[in-house]
């Protein structure tokens, strides 16, 4: 039988139902035997329980056992006067509150909230690879505290052949804020003087500019905290630089003769190498190709991804003669760049030094 | 209200309850001193929120629920089936003399009660052994009465099934 219809018999049987369903379910019953005998059963058994009931008698000895309490008094209840329970509920407030100010200042940090180490792990890694050591130097211009673009614009000339800002009218109009983006860089730019080739590498090594390296670290590192689309990438990189440290590189010996031959010989193991859009680090990476200093490069931002790049004053690694040999950051092309709008940008391509 | 009238009144309902509850006389009549005690230290405090039949009996349930967990006997299963309650009860009767409430039957219904799970026996005694209604079986046992209205018709089905009826 049906559970609903089931606990319809057993209210009806115990006068449950309101008239109306009552009357319903017996005019089912009438056409229904099953139903009929259902109720009819049910019926019987509620007779036999009770009729059970009936006959269970209680022993004479639990009347004997329970007469000392049948004539004693009750116990009387403690009555609490009102005043005294608000007074007792008082006095709990007044100390809990005492205990949590005790605890609170015998501990005010809260445990919970405090990072692991493991999450701080990542965090510290990244700043050691920015923490760039000094390098040595004999020009005493290159600890002036000036911005890595400024420094370069003042000292180092434009050579007459580069490309200027002619590719990004090549490019069509940019929207407003690219606009003057390029109009920061170029007046500068124009109107300095020509330095002879070479001395660029010379004097931009950025190790001579700690603190403000230091600096657009961190702020690279928030960025990336803030930013959690750009951490697999940046986990990407990172993985992809411990493999170059290891030298199963895919290409070990890229840029090989172009690290014999610049920074007058001095090698770069494996040096960070970082992107800075308006001052800020926006990507970074592990080389074994590029020479120490500071890059001025265009790059394409499209949805948050690099799509394309080239270098402003010629390629880099152009002091040693090997074009197109030696640094060449592939890994650029497909980056996320983080908080870079789209379109055209002038950044700069910061190439650390590693050595000890 | 004197203990004296409570015992007066509720002694056979106590008893039976107990009874039914422990299946034996000597474990019934531990438990009906005891439960009887807890009514006496109590009463002082009784001040008529509760029905007098519905406070008793819950002082009562109180005591008996788990009764068997607490002698360390084994518990009995709790069966949806009523298979293995039809096979602890004697057969029934066969022909028409088994409609009649005869003691045979009575004792086929004990048998079954006896075998039903604690949570089924006690809502078909409190209902049709004390006659107490929905609402106050509710109220003893703590529970929905949509809970109580279930479980009834449930245990009634197994006693029904069980007994041959």
């Amino acid at each position: 039988m049906d559970k609903t219809l089931r606990e319809l018999v057993s209210r009806r049987l115990d006068g449950d139902l309101d008239e109306a369903e009552a009357t319903r379910l017996d005019e089912r019953a009438r056409s229904d035997a099953e139903l009929a005998a259902e109720i009819a059963a049910g019926r019987e058994l509620r007779q036999a329980v009770a009729a059970l009931a009936d006959r269970m008698e209680p022993p004479e000895t639990l009347d004997r056992v329970m007469d000392p309490l049948r004539r004693s008094a009750p116990v009387p209840a403690r009555r609490v006067r009102p005043v005294y329970r608000w007074l007792g509920a008082a006095a709990v407030v007044v100390l809990g509150v005492t205990v949590a100010v005790d605890v609170a200042r015998r501990n005010p940090e809260p445990t919970l909230s405090r990072p692991s180490p493991q999450r701080e792990s990542p965090v510290r890694e990244r700043e050691e690879i920015f923490e760039l050591a000094p390098l040595p130097t004999a020009n005493p211009d290159e600890s002036r505290p000036l911005g890595a673009t400024d420094r370069l614009l003042e000292e180092e000339p434009v050579p007459p052949a580069a490309p200027e800002p002619a590719p990004l009218e090549v490019m069509g109009p940019l929207p407003t804020h690219e606009s003057a983006v390029v109009a920061d860089q170029a007046p500068r730019s124009s109107g300095d003087a020509p330095a002879p080739d070479g001395e660029v590498v010379e004097k931009t090594v950025l190790p001579s500019r700690p603190a403000p390296v230091k600096k657009t670290a961190r702020a690279h590192s928030g960025a990336l905290a803030g930013t959690a689309s750009t951490a697999p990438q940046e986990a990407r990189l990172l993985s992809q630089a411990d493999k170059d440290r290891e030298g199963k590189s895919s290409t070990p010996d890229a840029g090989k003769a172009y690290r014999d031959k610049a920074d007058g010989g001095r090698q770069v193991p494996m040096a960070p190498v970082v992107l800075y859009v308006d001052g800020l680090a926006v990507w970074s990476d592990s080389t074994g190709a590029c020479a120490v200093g500071v890059w001025p490069v265009r790059i394409e931002v499209r949805d948050g991804e690099v799509v394309s790049w080239e270098p402003v004053l010629g390629e880099i690694g152009d002091e040693t003669g090997d074009q197109g040999e030696g640094c060449q950051p592939e890994t650029l092309v497909g980056s996320i760049v983080a908080d870079v709008g789209d379109g055209v940008h002038l950044a700069e391509i910061v190439v650390g030094d590693s050595s000890p | 209200m004197v203990f004296d009238e409570i015992y007066e009144r509720f002694r056979r309902p106590i008893w039976r309850l107990a009874r039914r509850m422990t299946e034996n006389d000597e474990e019934a009549f531990d438990a009906s001193q005891e439960i009887f005690l807890r009514v006496w230290r109590g009463l002082a405090g009784f001040r008529g929120e509760a029905k007098l039949s519905t406070w008793v009996f819950q002082i009562a349930w109180n005591y008996l629920r788990g009764f068997h967990r607490r002698r360390g006997r084994h518990l009995k299963a709790v069966v949806d089936t009523s298979e293995e309650i039809v096979a602890r009860t004697p057969d029934p009767a066969p022909g028409p003399e088994r409609r009649a409430l005869s003691s045979d039957l009575l004792d086929r219904v004990a048998a079954a009660m006896d075998e039903l799970p604690e949570h089924y026996r006690i809502v078909v005694w409190l209902r049709d052994g004390e006659d107490l209604n929905y609402s106050e079986i509710a109220e003893v046992l703590d529970v929905p009465i949509g809970t109580v209205r279930s479980r009834l018709a449930r245990a009634r089905a197994l006693l029904k099934k069980a007994v041959g009826l």
